[in-house]
């Protein structure tokens, strides 16, 4: 058998239902346009109370090989260098958090960028399922709420459903047209990836820290790097206990020990890296709300850097100054201000009509059934 | 000199100021990101009264090749036909209109289009300059765009063409995340022009009448093409009093005969070609509005669902 061009890791831990539900959108089924001669999903899953049944794995998709390992800390990172060395491709993607389903070009797009550009940083966008990000659900939505916001939808055979119900993560609240964080699912060279080390098994802390968004930044300050996103995909992170997405109280203090974490290994403060984004796919009607946000934002953040006279990117091609007289028929504050409270996201929680003491037992799909309704209210307005 | 991957064609009738700045906008230092010996520039010019000639055509760099053409009709398709016939590269680059100048990483994007499929039909949506479409603009004339041009030194950042101009919507175009009517730089496979069977000479009214449009709708129905538009890019309409472009009380009984032909030589009306474009490229915050406009439209249940003709 010979060696597809990409592997894609995903990591799970301690999330059976989620991670299961992801790796379906991974297969060759669920993706468009791509057989399981193109690539192969590499599973690597920790030991915990709530593992998936291997064989199930293995059934899912010939191109799916599973590995279990015993790990006795609490960061992702070995795991992520142990499916790094199971991978065969030359491109290999990062799923650091086995709870993201994917949609349906996310696979095929990654092909096209790396035939296009072997120096591809291809980061697809996360979004939280659901009304709010998950660091702040309100009460009434739990992951009972969720699969049943799922079960709802007929995401087999149309994916892009998903955008339906889900808002943007405070990782990421611009958009595609702002600078990233990071990206729960992002691919790059086997060799890039070797080149700044693989996962750094320094990060100790829980989920990581900040190990993933160090990969980000490492790889998007490649000097060769080109960042390519795709504004018509995106990952959908499902509600399970992970680290940054319990409701809590101490999420600040969790956050500044992860800041300290990083500020200790790599002797400096994160930032975003900036890189231009190049835009890759088709756009599906249902990520249009999405991309029409983004480039508002985009706009948002284009004027202000350029009234300050800071570059935009730090790669970019642009003059960073514009000719006199260019901003000020650009700039039309009113207008873009209300703009984007016409488009703002995430929802505000106090628009959401749930049921605070929502019940369960039959009563819970009612629940849902009132969440998709007002889902679809908001957007209505929103637009 | 090694064959280039891409030949671009582009055809001038009568406007040497405006061949002028559409040549350069093909040529390095300009283009970004793209070895010259990558792609060639073949300028063809009808013979007429205002002449770019030789000299001033080939002056931008060392990959364009002048011929001067006796095209004795009102229509440039057999200069296009010509020029595609001077051509070695792989890849065609077709500019129907040498009025249209581009922005800088047109074919820096073409080349890696072809790169994910020899099937890539490659677009760039078409502009106009000034503040409004030309034919709806009776200030905008030669004078006003030389003196706005120069304000804004396209030369150096070729993107602030977008400060100064609109997108071509006409009436059934509301914007580019759907296949858009035509393309006025238009890139393809030579496989896929030779198999659509190249254009149409029959297609001989002024200015080629839908010849662009018709040749973009073939090479869209072939088995094995795959739509591409580049969205942080652009053609601009440079004025120059031309077919469809002025402000003339004829334009709509000349769009009138340009359907008319169509329907004869094709049987049915014109409509565009019903596939999703891929998104190929970065978008300068100066292209960002448009992009917001495109989708905007796309959401509009007014224009979401209207009908592509």
């Amino acid at each position: 058998m010979t060696a597809p061009l990409l592997s894609v890791v995903v990591i799970a831990y301690n999330m059976s239902r989620q991670a299961m539900n992801t790796l379906e959108t991974l297969t060759p089924r669920y993706q468009l346009g791509v057989s399981d001669a193109d690539y192969e999903i590499v599973v690597v899953e920790n030991d915990s109370d709530d593992m998936m049944d291997p064989e199930q794995v293995r059934a899912l998709a010939p191109n799916i090989r599973y590995f279990r390992r015993h790990e006795t800390g609490i960061s992702p990172a070995p795991a992520v260098n142990r499916g790094i060395a199971e991978c065969r491709g030359e491109v290999i993607g990062i799923m650091v958090d086995g709870a993201r389903m994917v949609t349906p070009g996310v696979i095929r797009n990654v092909l096209d960028v790396f035939r296009m550009d072997p120096d591809a940083l291809a980061a697809v966008i996360g979004l939280h399922i659901g009304p709010l990000d998950h660091g702040l659900v309100p009460s009434g939505y739990d992951e009972a709420a969720e699969q049943e916001l799922l079960a709802g939808l007929p995401h087999e055979g149309d994916g892009y459903c998903l955008f339906d119900i889900s808002c943007l993560s405070r990782a990421n609240p611009h958009g595609v047209a702002h600078p990233m964080m990071e990206s729960n699912c992002m691919f790059a060279s086997r060799a890039n990836l070797e080149r700044i080390g693989g996962a750094d098994e320094r990060f100790v802390a829980r989920g990581g820290g900040m190990m993933n968004l160090d990969i980000y930044r490492q790889l998007a300050e490649l000097p060769e790097t080109t960042l390519w996103v795709f504004p018509g995909e995106a990952s959908f992170h499902q509600l399970h206990g992970g680290t940054t997405t319990q409701p809590d109280r101490d999420r600040a203090l969790l956050m500044a020990g992860f800041q300290a974490e990083y500020e200790q290994i790599r002797g400096r403060q994160f930032r975003a890296p900036t890189p231009e984004p190049n835009y890759y796919g088709e756009v599906h009607p249902k990520a249009m709300p999405l991309l029409r946000y983004s480039a508002q934002e985009g706009i948002f953040r284009f004027n202000r850097r350029t009234e300050l006279g800071e570059p935009v990117w730090q790669d970019q091609v642009t003059s960073p100054l514009a000719a006199p007289g260019l901003l000020a028929e650009l700039t039309d504050r009113e207008l873009t201000a209300e703009l984007h409270e016409r488009t703002r996201m995430p929802i505000a929680p106090s628009e959401l009509d749930i049921n605070p003491g929502q019940p369960s037992g039959p009563d819970r799909a009612a629940g849902a059934g009132r969440l998709r309704r007002s889902l679809a209210r908001l957007r209505r307005i929103r637009h | 000199m090694s064959t280039p991957l891409l030949s671009v064609v582009i055809v001038v009738h009568q406007m040497s100021r405006q061949a002028a700045n559409t040549i350069a906008s093909f040529t390095v230092p300009y283009q970004l990101r793209v070895n010259p010996d990558d792609y060639e520039i073949i300028v063809v010019e009808n013979r007429t009264g205002d002449m770019l000639g030789h000299d001033r055509a080939v002056s931008p760099g060392a990959n364009i090749r002048y011929f001067e053409f006796d095209n004795q009709t009102r229509s440039p398709v057999s200069s296009v036909a010509f020029g595609v016939s001077q051509t070695s590269g792989r890849y065609l680059g077709l500019v129907i209109d040498g009025a249209r100048m581009v922005t800088p990483r047109v074919i820096h994007y073409a080349l890696l289009g072809f790169r994910v499929t020899d099937g890539a039909m490659i677009t760039v949506p078409g502009y106009h300059l000034g503040a409004d479409e030309q034919h709806l603009d009776p200030a905008h004339d030669q004078d006003v765009e030389q003196q706005m041009l120069s304000a804004i030194d396209w030369r150096s950042d070729g993107y602030r063409l977008f400060t100064r101009a609109v997108l071509f919507r006409g009436r059934h175009q509301p914007g580019y995340l759907r296949a858009m009517l035509e393309s006025n730089a238009l890139f393809c496979s030579r496989s896929a022009y030779d198999a659509a069977g190249g254009i149409d000479q029959r297609f001989d009214l002024p200015g080629g009448g839908m010849a662009n449009l018709d040749l973009y709708r073939r090479i869209g129905e072939l088995p094995g093409t795959r739509l591409f538009v580049m969205p942080g890019e652009g053609t601009f309409h440079q004025y120059h009093g031309g077919t469809t472009t002025r402000t003339d009380p004829g334009r709509e009984q000349l769009m009138d005969r340009f359907k008319a032909q169509y329907l004869e030589l094709r049987g049915e009306p014109y409509r565009s070609i019903p596939q999703r474009p891929t998104l190929l490229g970065a978008v300068t915050g100066w292209a960002l509005p448009t992009l917001r406009d495109s989708a905007d439209a796309e959401l509009d249940p007014r224009t979401a669902g209207e009908a592509m003709s």
